[in-house]
């Protein structure tokens, strides 16, 4: 029999059985977001997975940061760019992020054949999408928030009215995580159909960025027919341009978009109810997919 | 005291479309290690798949650890451990982070998942390796990872697919060992599946042989093996004398071509002392009476034969 000893000897103690806490579902989804929170920004996995995501947060900080300087240090007593504005002059770098994190999510687990280990947790398929989802959706809000924090910052040391900002802040912080669910969910009814990274990536890109394209050809083709009123709902189009308008129409925020979306109280339905179609359809797309990933696991 | 069936199914059925997975299956299996045996494509990874709860059977009934596949599936899950024919392990973290995160999948709060991730690592073995990347692993090693995530949360059962898929014969035996000490020592309970039977044979408790979906048969090794086993004896002198004398006992016995030397099957336990009291008779030595165990294998060979002829 092993007995302590002052030898320092290890003695194989033996399989210690666990009669603690056995946390349940909540717990295990909890966790899960968690993991996909950290992995969205490379916490906790190798260096070569900090790289993209720390190289895309600093190009989304960078402007916040030099506008700050220039806030505080230079003659302006104004707002270079409204707070919410700068989310969508930035969408470049928010696309890249969702492009290259999404497929972390969904398609590593895909293509290492992890799935059946999820599934034989205590949780379900649904489950399992609705982390990865909220977890997601809680990096890019994060990645979204931190430069115009930044840039709130700056207005209140350089002694903006505070009122006013504090409004613009939160209101663009509503904003923010409105945008940041749609991207996400965009984002991951992409990836769930591809184990390889680059494709989804590029999938991603093309959906969040050259859908702006779109938008501009149906503007320019409604404009040219004297349809202006029509041409101003083409910002729907792309996710961006919806976010925008949405924006525009039911926060009352002034639209970053070049092409500024109507701000009617009809639009803003319009664009809600647009908005709501597309999160349906990425959710119907995530469902059947991973139906059959389950089927097959 | 008989063995409690840890897992009952019933009828049960499970069709794809026009094929038929698993048939009217209805049996019980036992506490300790169960051997599921079956060609590829007969039905073990299904049956494994309704029993956690994740594929709803077409009709018939399941429980597992008394509870209901159809309906506790989560319960289920949380008290069994499961680890799947195919490669599942995410190649860029360590072990460590693996297992950590696999932990707290089964629901342990993160210090038990990190306690246990290390205890249970070093007992499959790669206390050393736990920092390196999985993708960096051999087979063997992702074996053993496979391994250790399905008993990391102490599980009262756990269900192995195929674990010696892809191993040379050294780390095939190296995981039947492990394998056997979980079910044996640590008290868990095990399903395991393969293809060959053979190589179940050695750590089984009991073997339950499907094919094309339908059970062919479920017996508990032990029985199985002492019953249909025969000895070996090898007396000093007179073989053939004692021979006769146990043909008139009734007893089944080859000769065998050593001198002195020959086989008696052992129908039951009289049959041993028998051999002892005609070698006491006849004033022979008893130089060995060795028992050999009927290989499973060559009882189903039996069994096969039987229904061709």
């Amino acid at each position: 029999m092993a007995k302590p000893d002052a030898d320092g000897v290890i003695h194989d103690i033996g399989f210690r059985h666990y009669d603690g806490a056995r946390m349940g579902r909540p717990f295990v989804v909890r966790s899960l977001v968690a993991d996909t929170l950290r992995g969205a920004f490379g916490i906790g996995r190798p260096g070569r997975e900090k790289v993209t995501p720390w190289i895309l947060v600093g190009c989304m900080m960078l402007p916040a940061f030099v506008m700050l300087i220039i806030l505080v240090v230079g003659p302006g007593d104004e707002m270079p760019v409204e707070y919410n504005q700068y989310l969508i002059a930035l969408q470049l770098v928010s696309a890249l992020f969702v492009a290259s994190r999404a497929p972390y999510a969904l398609s590593r687990d895909l293509r290492d054949g992890v799935m059946p280990l999820y599934l034989s947790r205590p949780m379900t398929t649904r489950d399992y999408v609705t982390a990865r989802f909220l977890g997601l959706t809680a990096g890019t809000t994060i990645f979204l928030v931190a430069p115009i924090t930044l840039l709130f910052i700056g207005a209140l040391l350089s002694e903006l009215p505070p009122g006013e900002q504090i409004t613009g802040f939160l209101l663009a912080i509503v904003l923010a995580a409105v945008l940041a669910v749609l991207i996400s969910a965009i984002g991951l009814a992409i990836a769930c159909f591809t184990q390889r990274r680059g494709i989804a990536m590029a999938g991603i890109v093309a959906v969040l960025l050259l859908t702006n394209g779109l938008s501009g050809v149906f503007y320019q083709i409604l404009d040219s027919r004297g349809e202006i009123s029509l041409a101003k709902y083409a910002v729907a189009f792309n996710p961006y341009g919806l976010v925008d308008g949405i924006g525009a129409s039911v926060m009352g925020l002034t639209a970053g978009n070049d092409q500024a979306p109507p701000t009617t109280m009809s639009s803003g339905i319009i664009f809600v109810t647009v908005y709501l179609l597309i999160l349906g359809v990425c959710a119907l797309i995530l469902g059947r997919r991973y139906r059959k990933v389950a089927a097959g696991a | 005291m008989l063995p409690v069936p840890e897992i009952e199914t019933e009828n049960l059925t499970k069709s794809f479309g026009s094929v038929t997975a698993l048939s009217e299956l209805t049996v019980d299996m036992p506490e300790g290690i169960v051997g599921l045996v079956g060609a590829n494509g007969a039905g073990k990874s299904t049956l494994i798949k309704i029993l956690l709860g994740l594929l709803p059977p077409t009709s018939g009934e399941a429980r597992v650890l008394g509870f209901d596949c159809r309906t506790d599936g989560p319960s289920i899950r949380e008290i069994v451990g499961y680890s799947p024919e195919s490669d599942c392990l995410p190649r860029d973290v360590t072990a460590t982070e693996f297992m950590v995160h696999m932990g707290r999948m089964s629901g342990l709060p993160t210090h038990a998942a990190r306690e246990r991730t290390a205890d249970t690592l070093r007992h499959v073995g790669l206390y050393e390796e736990r920092y390196r990347p999985i993708g960096t692993y051999s087979t063997g090693m992702k074996q053993r990872v496979k391994l250790a995530q399905s008993l990391l949360h102490d599980p009262q059962l756990i269900f192995l697919d195929e674990p010696t898929n892809g191993l040379d014969p050294a780390g095939r035996d190296d995981i039947l060992d492990l394998i056997s000490q979980i079910g044996h020592e640590y008290g868990i309970s095990i399903v395991v599946t393969s293809h060959l039977l053979g190589e179940l044979e050695r750590i089984a408790d009991h073997v339950v042989l499907i094919e094309e979906g339908v059970l062919q048969r479920s017996t508990s090794t032990s029985e199985a093996t002492r019953l249909a086993g025969s000895v070996l004896v090898e007396v000093t002198e007179r073989a053939d004398e004692i021979v006769k004398a146990l043909k008139k006992t009734k007893a089944k016995v080859a000769v065998s071509d050593a001198p002195d030397t020959f086989a008696v099957e052992v129908a039951d336990e009289k049959v041993l002392d028998a051999i002892v009291a005609a070698a006491a008779r006849l004033e022979v030595g008893l130089v060995r009476m060795q028992q050999r165990r009927h290989r499973l294998t060559e009882m189903f060979d039996d069994r096969d034969g039987g229904e061709d002829g």
